[in-house]
This record gives C-alpha cells, structure tokens and sequence, in this order.
C-alpha cells in the first residue's frame, strides 16, 4: 500500500468514525426530546413548563417536537395555569414557524378548553 | 402621561395577551378561513379571529367580517374596524369603515372611530386609492367635528393637502377635544406646513391642548424650536399650580419634544 492510498484510508475511517458520532449525537438528542415531551405531558405544570422551555435547545429535532407539541397541546391538561401551559406551547409551535399546527388549534379554540392566562407570573 | 402615551394606549393589539390566538394568526393562511368563520359563528373569540380573517381571508370574505359592525361587544367592532383595514376588497370595506369612523358620540365609541380612521388611512395610502381620499374628503364637511377630524387625520397621515389644512382648521375649534385631536394629527404626520398653527396652540386655553402642541412641534424635529417649547411650558408651569395637575405631565412632555429635535439634528 502506497503512500495515496494509506491517506485515502485513514480519511474514510475518519469520517465514517464522525459521521457514527453525529448520528449517535442526535439519537442521544431524539432520546432526550422524547424524555422532555413525555414531562410536557405531566400534569404538574411546573414540570411541564420546565419541559417547554428545555425544548427549545433541540431545534434540530423539530419534526419531533412539532408532533409532541401538537399532540400534548390538543390533548393533554394539567392540575393549574392549563391555560398558560397551552400558550407556552402555542408560542413554541410559532417560533418553529408550524403551519401544520394551525387545524389543531383552531380544534382546540373550538374545544372551548382554557387558553387564557390564569396564573400570576 | 404624555401625548405619545396616547398612541400607545390607542394601538389596537388583539392578541397581547393570548398566545393561541397570536400564534393562529401567525401560522394560518386562506386555506383555514373557513374553519374560522365558523368559530366567530359560534361566538368564540370572535375580535381576535376576524382579525386574522381580514389578514388571511380572500376579498369576499369582507362581506364576513362586516356583518359585525354592529355587535354589542365593543371590542368586536373594534376588530371590525381593524379587519377591514387588512382584506383586500375596497368595494365593501370602505362604506362599512366610513359608517364605523362617523357613528357613535359615547366616549367608548371613540376606539371604533379611531380604528376606522386607521384603517381607512392604510387603504387610502395604496396604489389606486383616489375612491377611498373622495370618500374621505367628503367626511371632511360632516357637522360633527369629530368625524371631521378622524377623517382629516386619515388623509393627513398620506399627505392629502385638503385633510391637512382641515386638521390646521380644526385646531382653533371651541370644543378642546376637537382641538386635541386636530394637535395630536397634524403631530403623527410630522406636518412642517402647520409649524405656526401649532406654536399658536401653546398658549391653548386647554393644558391638555398645550401639551399636544408640545408633542406635536416636537415631532417637526426642529431644534429652533426648543426654546419656544421651554418657554411655553415653564409659562404653563404656573397655570398648573393654580389649577392642579392636568392630563399631560408637560415636563416629560418638554423632555421627549426636546430629544425628538434633537435627533433630528444629528440625523
């Protein structure tokens, strides 16, 4: 083996070795989105306001989080301030610019469920 | 509180304080019209959703929106009037905004008026308007002179000569609210035409017309200006400890007139 050819080598092992780290990367990333909807959906508010919030430091994974919001927001309640809560998510979901989210929340306006603000800041 | 405090006040802003709706609003587009239409139909927040019909809605759906002129709820015809503002389709919004801006002497009605005027201004500032300025003009001899001067505000905010010189009329009506109203207009358009017809006006019988003369010479960013807006409010200084305080706190008044001059002067 010559010289070209070792380089050439090395070069894949190491970009198959980066390529298997960032893939590895977001499904420790899709792991830890999946953990912070299935808070969301607890009905302590506290603990699902912690979730909202943490959300946004994975943008990458925006299918998933765009489907957890859409799903927790349209089905889910919570113990106190179910109003805010349903803001909080409304606002994650125009921040990640979800034109898919649109139907469900008309739904949910039609549901009569609370999105007001209720609790004290 | 000063003039531009007003302003503030007055600015309709529907989804303040609901993140929902705000967020409909953002996201949707014609292709949800008629799911909203059905919930207005149904009674659910209907001033925040017929603001959002107006922005996304094809043109017929104007037809809609001004159904509700007449609600009972304030604030719905207050999105009335804003939703007009926002469709496409002249030919029915502007009658409606016309009969919206000249109706109603109730001091609640004024938020209505104001919208309507606002609205009207947004369309008479497109391309092709010259429809929506006749209509506007012809407001200009009503015989109440509040209607007369939200439409003389709609054509000056484009620039239209006749609303200016009605509004420069106006500042020397006997009722101090017409005058307040003709002063704070001339102020938004930045008018430089009205600079003597609005000095004349600090010495109002009004403070509350004197501080919209303050705030409205402040806005012709014109730093010659400073000492006769110094000397107009230490003059009224006096008249307010004589008789208590007034509407306007004309010391932050001065102050704001003063950096609008001058920034004016460093741009």
């Amino acid at each position: 083996m010559n010289g070209w050819t070792r380089r050439v080598g090395l070069l894949t092992i190491a970009g198959a070795v980066a390529l298997l780290a960032g893939l590895a990367h977001g499904q420790d990333d899709a792991s830890k989105v999946r953990a912070l909807i299935r808070d969301l959906r607890d009905p302590d508010f506290d603990k699902a306001y912690g979730a909202a919030e943490q959300l946004r430091k994975y943008p990458q994974q925006r299918a998933l989080i765009v489907a957890g919001l859409i799903d927790t927001i349209t089905t889910r309640d919570w113990k106190r301030c179910a109003g805010d809560m349903r803001q909080t998510i409304a606002g994650a979901l125009e921040e990640l610019k979800a034109k898919e989210a649109v139907v469900p929340l008309l739904d949910l306006v039609k549901s009569g469920k609370s999105i007001e603000h209720e609790c004290a800041e | 509180m000063t003039p531009a405090d007003v302003f503030a006040e007055r600015r309709y802003e529907p989804f303040c304080g609901n993140t929902v709706l705000a967020a409909i609003n953002a996201l949707s587009d014609f292709s949800h019209s008629k799911a909203m239409a059905d919930l207005v139909i149904a009674g659910r927040w209907k001033g925040e959703l017929l603001v959002t019909l107006g922005k996304i809605g094809p043109p017929r759906y104007a037809n809609f929106i001004g159904r509700y002129k007449d609600d009972p709820d304030l604030s719905v015809r207050q999105a009335v009037a804003a939703a007009l503002g926002l469709i496409d389709n002249e030919t029915i919004a502007v009658p409606v905004l016309i009969q919206l801006l000249s109706r109603g002497d109730k001091k609640e009605d004024f938020a209505v008026r104001w919208e309507a005027g606002s609205s009207l201004a947004k369309l008479a500032g497109r391309k092709g308007s010259e429809g929506v300025r006749r209509r506007l003009s012809d407001l200009l001899q009503e015989r109440n002179p509040m209607t007369a001067v939200l439409a003389a505000r709609a054509l000056g905010a484009v620039g239209d000569a006749g609303g200016l010189a009605k509004l420069r009329e106006l500042t020397s009506h006997g009722d101090a609210a017409v005058r307040q109203e003709a002063v704070l207009a001339l102020g938004e358009a930045a008018d430089t035409g009205s600079r003597e017809v609005l000095v004349r006006r600090l010495k109002d019988d009004s403070l509350t017309v004197r501080g919209c003369a303050v705030y409205a010479l402040g806005r012709l960013g014109d730093p010659s200006l400073i000492p006769i807006l110094r000397k107009a409010v230490e003059e009224s200084s006096g008249y307010e400890e004589k008789y208590g305080l007034q509407a306007f706190d004309l010391r932050e008044t001065l102050q704001e007139a003063i950096a609008g001059a001058q920034k004016s002067r460093g741009r």
